[in-house]
């Protein structure tokens, strides 16, 4: 048996999904510096799906594929399992029958901080599927049980509570208060709107960005410097 | 909340962000239908304060389609869509 605590209500999943389909975590952490957490970590997508949101289902590991399944079976769908193998260098405690059964059960998406395999039948997959490393060399043992999932993890110092939204894309990936994820991700959406703005203006107009920002009069002390529609 | 009463919130909400922008006391008049992108009292840097403070204040998920997004320009488009935001849907 897996003791599962309590797990948060998640309001708005789908409209909070929606809205980051549209936005990047770029914008979100300009739009938002001091409600965002940048994880710093080399994750690399492995099945060609760069982007990934979710409340995160955190847990930890040694190697052992136990706490892996049992983090499996209870995470609820559209969330994403975030995997800390504590081990260095990892063996792989995901693969493609892992990654079948998450797409079954309709979760967001797989973050590990150590290893996974399969990757050319991971491709078939819908579930997006991150690692910091790729190893052939399977994890065997199925010995040290978790007393509980999900739990907290430390990720180089940016600890990622169960239900905190984890909001990926090839830029990088960042956490954010679950109370807190709708706000960030519609700033996020309306700075991507003014940027589309001035990017569209540049192409259309033939507008350099020194123009469009109001730079000479700047630099002469003679104007502010700000986006010029 | 009443409009009023929310328009003077906001219009003071929107004042102490443009006191700590500069950090001297403003006295601003907003009109309900000012640009205040356009005022240069809010911008795609704050505008997550305003929303944070949107969400304390109503108590709910402000939850802005990609058509409300300029309708956030204005205290009225701002109050609209926050009085049409139903607390039940934040559930």
């Amino acid at each position: 048996m897996t003791l599962t605590g309590d797990l948060p209500a998640v309001p708005r999943m789908q409209s909070i999904r929606d809205h980051f389909a549209g936005v990047g975590v770029a914008q979100m952490a300009d739009a938002a510096p001091e409600y965002v957490r940048p994880l710093r970590l080399p994750l690399q997508p492995r099945n060609g799906r760069p982007r990934v949101c979710g409340p995160a289902f955190p847990i930890t590991t040694e190697d052992d594929m136990l706490p892996c399944l049992q983090a499996l079976a209870a995470a609820p769908a559209g969330w994403v399992l975030l995997i800390h193998n504590l081990t260095f260098p990892s063996e792989a405690i995901v693969g493609d029958i892992f990654t079948a059964s998450a797409e079954v059960q309709g979760l967001a998406g797989i973050v590990v901080k150590g290893a996974v395999r399969d990757l050319g039948d991971l491709s078939d997959i819908d579930v997006p599927v991150f690692s910091t490393e790729v190893t052939f060399v399977s994890a065997r043992t199925t010995d040290r049980r978790a007393g509980q999932v999900p739990v907290p993890v430390d990720l180089d110092g940016v600890v990622v509570n169960p239900g905190e939204w984890l909001f990926g894309d090839p830029d990088g990936f960042l956490v954010v208060e679950a109370e807190r994820a709708s706000a960030v991700v519609t700033a996020g959406a309306m700075l991507r709107k003014r940027e589309d703005g001035l990017k569209a203006a540049i192409r259309r107009d033939r507008r350099s960005v020194a123009e469009l920002t109001n730079l000479s009069a700047y630099l002469d002390g003679t104007g502010q410097l700000g986006y010029v529609p | 909340m009443e409009r009023d009463a929310f328009y003077k919130a906001m219009s003071e909400f929107i004042a102490e962000l443009a006191e700590k922008r500069t950090g001297e006391p403003v006295t601003i008049v907003i009109g309900e239908d000012d640009n205040l992108f356009d005022l240069g009292l809010v911008d795609s840097f704050t505008i997550i304060q305003m929303i944070v403070y949107l969400e304390d204040l109503s108590g709910v998920s402000i939850d802005l389609s990609e058509h409300d997004l300029e309708s956030f320009y204005t205290i009225h488009g701002i109050c609209d869509l926050v009085q049409g935001t139903d607390a039940g849907s934040a559930a």
